[in-house]
């Protein structure tokens, strides 16, 4: 058997990349620690599932049609997008989940030697797409758990070609309001790429939020990022999309991968786009536990941070992995939030009641069993 | 440009004839890479050990290839191999050997490890065998006391050090603690400047703003160990007024620099009062027995990276309520695997590596490779050291090792006992055990 030469075959900047290993299935984690149920509360997940009208057609999705390929540039549902937001569907361009978009803009304006500039405490694919592709990801510290728009700026130089901007930003669900987001465009005057990245946007009701295709009008440098994942409970389906000038989709249709996005998830977002019953009650669920959550976790004594998303922030009084299997084992799953650069933080999505309720008994019960101790001492 | 040579390879026919080529090659590139004349000669000596070895031992017509590495504060002369019949017993601490006894070519093995200070053993499936020398660099002496007695800042920023900064580090490190928490590797400054620079340690240090930029009020450092861990040492911190706010703000750029690394965790033992608890979890303590008789607890901190996924680990019965015991205590999701010889051959001689830490009076013990001489090789090793006057002897056992695992019985009847689990410190979970009889 020949070896294979791997490391003069592996570009540099993939022998410094780690690997993201997503968690393992359920059941497995379930095994591993112990636990009889499990509330997921670590992805941002709709607890009320997709629409219903989506669920009826992956309810009926005819298994037949599992032999014919997609509609490779997701036709119906890009033409329907267009109609809701009063563009051409040729605006708009699909993908694997909002993920696969991030890569689609990197590859058609980086080259070697450029750059991109985004927060250091953000969403991590911008960062990890740019890296493992070889380009710079220059993190720009938040600040006051915001993305911090005077220090992008002055990160930018002439190799700088995208700024994302999570907006809101997950995991501290602050965002620039449409002031602040103006001003930032005037300043880089269209000479670089700026992803509004609007995961989260239907869970905003501030009036003062930006709405990114609006502001697309004036901004052809604009590109926007949406998702099905979130709001739209459909995240095991896969498909996100990103939006932006006519001109400027064209370069970023050159390395587009087509055909990327199944046929069940094209059938059940033309059914699930015009639910805005199910985008309200989502929003009344994640309004009235966010609440609960936020007020619990501050009578525990608990720095929170609970801005827009369907998240919170907390901060443990211990090491947020050793709270991660701790609340495992008691069938609660959160994200520990070290690998976004927030030690001793985690991250809860909000859920149904039951399992909100569960995760502050499950973490009443650890802090109260966590022994305090002075400076340089560590409990055991 | 001047740029520092930091490799040279040769590859050759296991010849005796051109032994010449390879004294001159491990000699000349010792001293290319700035090592004085003397340890460049025990450099040659290894060198022409193992060359003669691997010439007496190899089938005709095989290749070597010999690198010199130059990692700045030390040098690394690596021969790879193909081999079936590698004994590399003279690499004990205890292997003695004469050529009365018909074994020649392991007493030059035996004098090319008593010429370096360490030395390692990989083997590649099927039949590459890499065998590393280290000898350490010589640095002149530096005067102890040029540290400053205390720091004052009026504020301060953390940064990765500059050179300069690591040498002002170092002696301030140097100046306030002791070896046992200061190490003695770390108090030698231009040797720290090295390793920082050799990527073999991190270093954070909070240093003053405006006209005090130049000063040190504290630090942390780390290195990496196996496949998946991180030690670190600190927070050491010389500002006593702004202490805590320092040690802090250490161990969050500290984490934050390791946090999307590919290690899982990090932990430490040389650490000091101002390391701030809520951000670690503790693995235990190991008692050790100090050279004037008294005993010292010393205490294991760890801080997982990522989420545990869980794994599987390798085992005998006899450790496994030692495992459960740990594992429901640090909530880890394991799945432990029972191990043991049951027949199958083994090679004759078996090899163990061995690490001193004097200020501690201590030693660590690791598997290299497995021989059927295992437990006699082991006895003869706590035998020496025990002459030796260490007082604490271990031994790190890797449960991500199925052979290691099966030396478990052999351990507990040597006196060892299990005092301590360093979670994914090698391929897996890394036992400590510790000789207590």
């Amino acid at each position: 058997m020949v070896s294979v030469p791997l490391s003069d075959l592996i570009p540099d900047y993939i022998k410094r990349f780690e690997a993201y290993v997503p968690s393992k299935p359920d059941a497995e984690l379930m095994k591993l620690y112990g636990c009889s149920r499990l509330f997921r509360l670590n992805n941002n997940e709709n607890p009320l599932g997709p629409p219903p009208g989506a669920q009826e057609i992956i309810r009926r999705f005819p298994p037949m049609k599992a032999s014919l390929y997609p509609s490779g540039d997701v036709y119906f549902v890009r033409n329907k997008l267009a109609s809701r937001f009063s563009l051409d569907p040729d605006q708009f361009l699909f993908g694997n989940g909002a993920n696969e978009v991030i890569a689609f803009v990197i590859k058609a304006f980086c080259q070697e030697g450029d750059n991109i500039i985004t927060a250091d405490r953000t969403f991590s694919v911008y960062e990890w797409v740019a890296e493992f592709s070889g380009f710079e990801a220059r993190l720009v510290p938040i600040k006051d758990f915001a993305f911090d728009d005077e220090a992008m700026l002055k990160a930018i130089d002439g190799r700088t070609k995208i700024i994302f901007v999570c907006n809101p930003n997950n995991p501290t669900g602050t965002y620039w309001n449409t002031d602040k987001m103006v001003r930032f465009l005037d300043t880089v005057g269209g000479r670089q790429i700026v992803v509004i990245d609007e995961a989260y946007c239907e869970f905003v009701s501030k009036s003062d939020y930006p709405d990114g295709m609006k502001l697309m009008a004036e901004y052809p440098n604009v590109v926007v990022f949406r998702t099905f994942s979130k709001m739209y409970g459909l995240a095991g389906l896969r498909i996100g999309y990103l939006v932006g000038n006519p001109e400027v989709v064209d370069v970023i249709r050159r390395t587009c991968v087509v055909y990327s996005v199944n046929g069940v998830a094209q059938d059940a977002v033309m059914a699930a786009i015009d639910d805005d019953d199910h985008v309200a009650r989502t929003r009344e669920l994640v309004r009235t536990e966010k609440t609960y959550l936020a007020s619990k976790l501050r009578a525990l004594g608990l720095e929170v941070q609970a801005a827009e998303g369907c998240y919170v922030m907390v901060r443990l009084p211990m090491s947020d992995t050793l709270a991660y299997r701790k609340l495992m084992a008691r069938g609660v799953m959160v994200r520990s939030m070290t690998g976004f650069r927030f030690p001793n933080w985690i991250r809860v999505s909000i859920g149904r009641h039951d399992a909100m309720k569960a995760f502050i008994e499950a973490l009443s019960a650890i802090l109260k069993n966590t022994a305090r101790a002075p400076s340089g001492r560590v409990p055991s | 440009m001047n740029t520092l040579a930091r490799k040279a390879s040769l590859t050759l026919d296991t010849s005796s004839s051109l032994t010449s080529l390879v004294l001159d090659f491990a000699e000349n590139s010792a001293k290319a890479f700035d090592m004085t004349d003397g340890d460049a000669s025990r450099i040659r000596l290894a060198g022409e050990e193992v060359f003669g070895y691997l010439c007496n031992t190899a089938k005709a017509g095989s290749e070597v290839m010999i690198e010199a590495l130059n990692n700045l504060y030390s040098i690394e002369i690596r021969f790879t191999f193909k081999t079936g019949s590698f004994d590399p017993y003279a690499f004990n601490l205890t292997a003695f050997v004469s050529p009365d006894e018909g074994q020649t070519e392991n007493l030059g093995l035996l004098i090319a490890s008593r010429a370096v200070d360490r030395f390692s053993i990989r083997y590649n499936h099927p039949h590459e065998v890499v065998l590393s020398l280290v000898k350490d660099k010589s640095y002149p002496q530096w005067p102890e006391d040029e540290g400053r007695a205390g720091v004052s800042l009026k504020d301060f920023v953390t940064k990765r050090p500059d050179d300069e900064t690591v040498k002002r580090f170092v002696r301030q490190g140097a100046r306030h603690y002791t070896e046992r928490i200061f190490p003695a590797p770390f108090r030698v400054p231009p040797r720290m400047v090295d390793m920082v620079i050799q990527g073999d340690c991190h270093m954070l240090v909070a240093c003053g703003t405006g006209i005090q930029g130049g000063e040190v009020g504290g630090g942390i450092i780390w290195r990496l160990v196996g496949k998946g861990m991180i030690e670190f040492y600190g927070p050491y911190i010389f500002d006593r007024t702004l202490g805590s706010n320092i040690a802090i703000t250490l161990i969050d750029g500290f984490l934050s620099a390791i946090a999307k690394t590919d290690r899982s965790g990090a932990y430490a033992s040389y650490t000091t009062d101002d390391l701030p608890a809520e951000y670690f979890e503790s693995l235990g303590e190991i008692g050790y027995s100090l050279e004037d008789g008294c005993k010292q607890n010393r205490g294991f901190v760890y801080r997982q990276l990522k989420e545990d996924a869980g794994s599987h680990v390798w085992a005998s019965r006899k450790l496994e309520p030692f495992l459960h015991n740990v594992y429901d205590r640090l909530f880890l999701p394991r799945q432990i695997v029972s191990t043991s010889f049951e027949g199958e051959s083994r090679a004759p001689h078996s090899v163990l590596s061995v690490e001193f830490d004097r200020p501690h009076s201590s030693v660590t013990i690791r598997p290299v490779w497995d021989g059927e001489d295992y437990a006699e090789n082991l006895a003869g090793h706590v035998q020496i050291l025990r002459q030796e006057g260490l007082k604490n002897i271990f031994l790190d056992l890797d449960l991500g090792v199925p052979w290691q695992a099966k030396l478990i019985p052999a351990l507990f009847d040597s006196g060892f006992k299990p005092v301590l689990l360093l979670p994914y410190a090698g391929q897996a979970d890394v036992v400590v055990f510790q000789h207590v009889r």
